[in-house]
């Protein structure tokens, strides 16, 4: 044990080197003189008085390396040295250097920027007390309807109030909602709600508590504000909107703000770092849970509805609770609710179903799963593929290492004869590379910041904003800390063995040419180039794999035509239509618009494809169908105006499409696609047969008079499931939507039409006006953005593994030629060919690439195989993928030792004869 | 590797310090000066290796037992002079009893009969 005294005179003695080196000195100096004095006082000669004092004191060099062993610093000290000398080495070398570091810097930049990315969506605590603490409350059992494995995480609002009530286990349980509610706009002075809209979240009102998150200014809500529908308008708002809106001025609470027309009051401002309990979904405002009717209206009372699910439940468990304890705990209670729920009109079958959920408790110290859900895979996949970019840039590093440890050979002899220890020399060597892999790591770090935010903007892409922090953090740099510390180690350590073995000694000769690389280093590096092309094989397969997916889901024909359909919402009841003059506006608006020139076709629908939305209901009844027990007979519904298929170009192969005779009140006619046809209809003819969806179609059901070609409902990668549509104006309303989506399919591009559809909307109603307008090529699009996310980087992340791969060839055979000049010489001046030569050279490049190739076609089998899942259309032995992949690796080592062989075929025999 | 003969008595294992302390213990005193004085008062005996009484110095000074000050020496030049701290005087104790029990130990051993 040492003392704190003691610890503090070595820390002093670290500052003061010098002057500890002095003062020895002159004491030993010192003693020497007055040794020598002794002596010649005996009556010895000067000289002789001078050896007998230096005998008497001993080896003065090593007393003082003793002396200052003693203080515990020789480490630190020679890592110095090292460190020093090391930066004089790299600097003889700049081109070396500079090579080394920016493939480092490649490497280490990757993988800094995907890891910047998963820390800030997956790993990144919540800025709240205890954290570890938290809970996402979800649930898992079978769907009712199909007896498939199903989990949620949502629940509605009068479950959620009675899971609060009946609580034992957790210390509060809040809710909000996921998806941002509403916009909240700042009430300027006089201007009155301008500017760019926030995004805000309906929170209950114990939100901030069970977080554990105080306000700065102000307070947060009052346990009784989300009581009474419409009854609190009061807000808490984000510190950043504070100071963006405020400048942090704590006379902002009081202030208004307006949300959706209304003015709520800010009553209080939230910690600097706490946005939410989202990841990537930035909040700015929270209001009570209960302003939902008049901030966020919606066709249903959510806030007594018992079948709409719409909450996201955090909870914090009580202390000493364990998470399994609060699980069981709490699922007492949502047992019991989930059998006061009204099932009576439900099959014994789907009841068992539905009473099979139980209570699931996520970690959420992270916050809400959603994200991480949604990015782990193809993030997960991105950060294995710089992984391999980085091993890639690794063993291209140990090369040029080991390259030019050969040229170094005679430093390292002469420092090893001259007594240096091999321990001590691959220390120096290995302080080299850890050296030239913190100046990567630096340079990455920068990379990675510029890179991360195009990372997160391509994530963004989809129909999801995301907002993610991705400044490097202490946990990034400390990772990419490690990484350059490993990646130094590991492309330093096989060279630094390499250069210091022992029999090397024998190449002391001054001004020898003899410095050949010895066969185990060239083997070496071999083995080296070669495991870097079956790497990048790996990448480039993965990559191509990715890259067809993407290209057979874009071309893919998902039964409607994509291009030249413009589409916009609208929601009449905003502008006050009801019901009946709701039908008609919309009908009205279908024909102004099929007068526009340019416009083929117009309708409008419930839902429109791949956008995300569903709706869908249980067949209970199919006229001359008998289901075998337990059969999925789920079915896809969309509700449509009249010219629907025209308009999506979806085919019409049997019967009618709906008319505009087709009015409401009598028998409702339906649509079915002919995947639902072949299953419920095989053989016979559907037209006219009922089908019952549920409660809302009757007890006779819904008759059939069409089958239209199948086309995709959710994504392009299902199975175009068993669809049917009705016909909007047919519904009853309760069941009617309150806003719909119109299509229009026009000869000139869709985009041209916006104004003139806006300006049809004004002329028709002012208070109309359409939203969400897009096309649906753009849409469709949109859904493909995590395909394109990482066909896009595994792509060039591929080439640049190829670009690594190529240089390390490229290196070793440069190397080669340049060693091997003389040898070349002596063959050409025997009467060699050049094409002989060219032909040696570059058959060597081909076989190590040959190599590389039969080594990575098995790893890429096996590596691809994890990614299977994520393909589409193809398999992971996909042949034309690995041929192109094949085939570009070898033309890739071709080129890159065609260069080096063309120089040893331009090899001048006298000039390579003299160069002994 | 031939082990190195030695013509000096061998000291007991970590006596130097022993030595270095209870010289120092009549007045401060400088590398040379301590060196001397043990040669002196052992009369020739233990003959100290000069050198490494360096390194055993500045172990000491690590540990606080003894303090180190350029002072102007008797023939009027810089030396070096180390003292005894009080952590020091409480190490010299230490050191002697610890050496006491060794001795009285080896005395066991090499005397059997005196005990009996």
């Amino acid at each position: 044990m040492q003392t704190l005294g003691e610890r503090w005179r070595r820390v002093k003695f670290l500052f003061q080197r010098g002057q500890f080196q002095r003062d020895l000195d002159e004491e030993m100096r010192h003693h020497l003189e007055l040794g020598a004095r002794t002596h010649a006082e005996a009556g010895e000669s000067p000289e002789e008085s001078r050896f007998a004092a230096q005998r008497e004191l001993g080896n003065a060099l090593r007393l003082r390396e003793e002396s200052r062993d003693m203080w515990g610093w020789t480490l630190l000290e020679t890592l110095l040295q090292d460190l020093r000398y090391g930066l004089r080495q790299l600097g003889r070398a700049p081109g070396l250097t500079a090579v080394v570091v920016l493939s480092l810097a490649l490497g280490i930049g990757a993988n800094t920027a995907i890891f910047s990315v998963i820390n800030a969506a997956m790993l990144r605590m919540l800025p709240v007390q205890n954290p570890e603490r938290l809970v996402q409350i979800g649930f898992q059992g079978r769907h009712s309807d199909n007896g498939e494995s199903f989990a949620g995480q949502s629940f509605s609002y009068p479950l959620y109030k009675e899971l609060r009530e009946q609580n034992q286990v957790f210390t509060g349980i809040s809710a909000f909602n996921y998806w941002d509610s509403f916009n909240a706009y700042p009430v300027g002075s006089g201007t009155g709600g301008s500017g760019e809209p926030v995004k805000g979240q309906l929170v209950s009102a114990n939100f901030f508590s069970v977080l554990g998150v105080n306000a700065v200014v102000g307070r947060t809500f009052a346990p009784d504000e989300d009581k009474g529908a419409g009854a609190h308008p009061v807000a808490v708002i984000s510190y950043a909107l504070w100071s963006r809106l405020f400048a942090r001025d704590p006379a902002a609470i009081g202030k208004k703000l307006a949300i959706e027309g209304l003015p709520f009051t800010i009553i209080g401002v939230a910690p600097a770092h706490f946005s939410g309990v989202n990841p990537g979904r930035n909040c700015d405002v929270w209001a009570p849970v209960s302003m939902q009717p008049l901030v966020a209206p919606s066709e249903y009372d959510l806030l007594t509805s018992k079948d709409t699910n719409w909450l996201t439940l955090m909870a914090r468990l009580k202390p000493g609770v364990s998470s399994e304890q609060a699980r069981a705990g709490l699922d007492v209670p949502y047992q019991r609710l989930l059998h006061e729920l009204d099932t009576s009109g439900w099959s014994q079958q789907q009841r068992n179903n539905f009473f099979s959920r139980r209570v699931v408790l996520l970690p959420a110290a992270q916050g809400t799963n959603y994200l991480r859900e949604e990015f782990a895979r193809p993030l997960f996949l991105l950060m294995g593929m710089v992984a391999l970019v980085l091993l890639i840039a690794c063993a291209n590093v140990a090369n040029l290492l080991l390259a030019r440890a050969s040229v170094r050979e005679r430093e390292i002899a002469i420092r090893l004869a001259l007594g240096a220890g091999r321990h001590r020399l691959i220390r120096q060597l290995l302080t080299e590379s850890v050296m030239l892999a913190l100046m990567g790591g630096a340079l990455g770090v920068l990379f990675a910041y510029w890179g991360s935010p195009v990372l997160v903007a391509l994530m963004a892409q989809g129909h999801s904003q995301v907002t993610l922090d991705v400044h490097p953090d202490l946990p990034v740099l400390g990772f990419t800390l490690l990484i350059a510390v490993v990646t130094g180690l590991a492309f330093g350590l096989a060279p630094a063995l390499r250069a210091t073995r022992t029999r090397e000694t024998l190449s002391v000769q001054a001004g020898s040419r003899h410095l050949t690389v010895s066969r185990a280093g060239r083997n070496l590096g071999r083995v080296l180039v070669v495991s870097q092309v079956a790497l990048s094989l790996v990448m480039i397969v993965g990559a191509g794999l990715l890259v067809r997916t993407f290209r057979n889901l874009e071309t893919l024909d998902p039964g409607f035509s994509r291009d030249r359909i413009l589409l916009f919402g609208l929601d009449p009841t905003k502008a006050g239509y009801k019901d009946e003059r709701a039908a008609q506006l919309r009908k009205q608006i279908q024909e102004r618009i099929e007068q526009v020139p340019g416009v083929r076709s117009a309708s409008f629908s419930f839902l429109t494809p791949i956008s995300g939305g569903g709706w869908d209901n249980n067949a209970e009844y199919v006229e001359g169908y008998t289901p075998r027990p337990g059969e999925n007979t789920d079915v896809y519904i969309n509700a449509v105006g009249t010219r629907f298929f025209q308009t999506l170009g979806i085919p019409l192969i049997l019967g009618r499409d709906f008319g505009e005779q087709d009015q409401a009140g009598s028998t409702l006619y339906m649509v079915i696609n002919q995947t639902m046809a072949r299953r419920f209809f095989a053989g016979r003819n559907p037209i006219d047969k009922h089908v019952q969806l549920g409660p809302w179609s009757g007890r006779q059901g819904c008759e059939i008079i069409g089958v239209v070609g199948d086309s995709k409902y959710l994504s392009l990668r299902e199975r175009v499931p068993l669809t049917t549509y009705i016909n909007v104006a047919q519904l009853p309303p309760a069941m009617g939507p309150r806003g719909v989506t119109f299509e229009v399919s026009s000869a000139v591009p869709p985009m041209s039409l916006v104004p003139q559809v806006r300006n049809l909307l004004q002329s028709i109603d002012s208070r109309l006006s359409a939203s969400d307008v897009n096309t649906l090529a753009e849409q469709v699009d949109s859904s493909l953005y995590q395909e394109k996310l990482v066909s896009a980087l595994s792509t060039f992340f591929g080439v640049l593994a190829l670009a690594l791969a190529c240089i390390g060839l490229y290196g070793v055979m440069a190397y080669a030629v340049a060693r091997r000049t003389n040898e070349i010489g002596v063959r050409m001046a025997l009467g060699a060919q050049r094409s002989r030569i060219l032909q040696m050279v570059l058959r060597e490049a081909l076989l190590l690439a040959v190599i590389g190739v039969v080594i990575g076609l098995p790893a890429a089998w096996a590596a691809t195989r994890s990614i299977s899942s994520m393909l589409y259309g193809l398999n992971p032995a996909d042949p034309v993928t690995i041929l192109v992949a094949t085939f570009l690796m070898a033309a890739v080592a071709g080129l890159a030792g065609y260069v080096p062989a063309r120089r040893a075929a331009r090899v001048d025999p006298m000039v390579a004869l003299r160069y002994e | 590797m031939g082990k190195a003969e030695t013509q000096r008595t061998e000291m007991l294992p970590g006596t130097l310090y022993l030595l270095v302390l209870r010289t120092l213990q009549a007045g401060p005193m400088h590398g040379y000066g301590i060196a001397q004085r043990i040669k002196q008062l052992s009369q020739d005996v233990l003959t100290v290796e000069e050198g490494s009484l360096y390194p055993a110095l500045q172990r000491m000074l690590i540990k606080g037992w003894v303090v180190a000050e350029w002072r102007p020496s008797e023939n009027n030049r810089r030396a070096r002079y180390y003292s005894l701290t009080s952590a020091g005087q409480r190490q010299l104790g230490l050191e002697l009893s610890e050496f006491e029990r060794v001795i009285q130990a080896i005395t066991r051993v090499i005397q059997p009969e005196t005990i009996g």
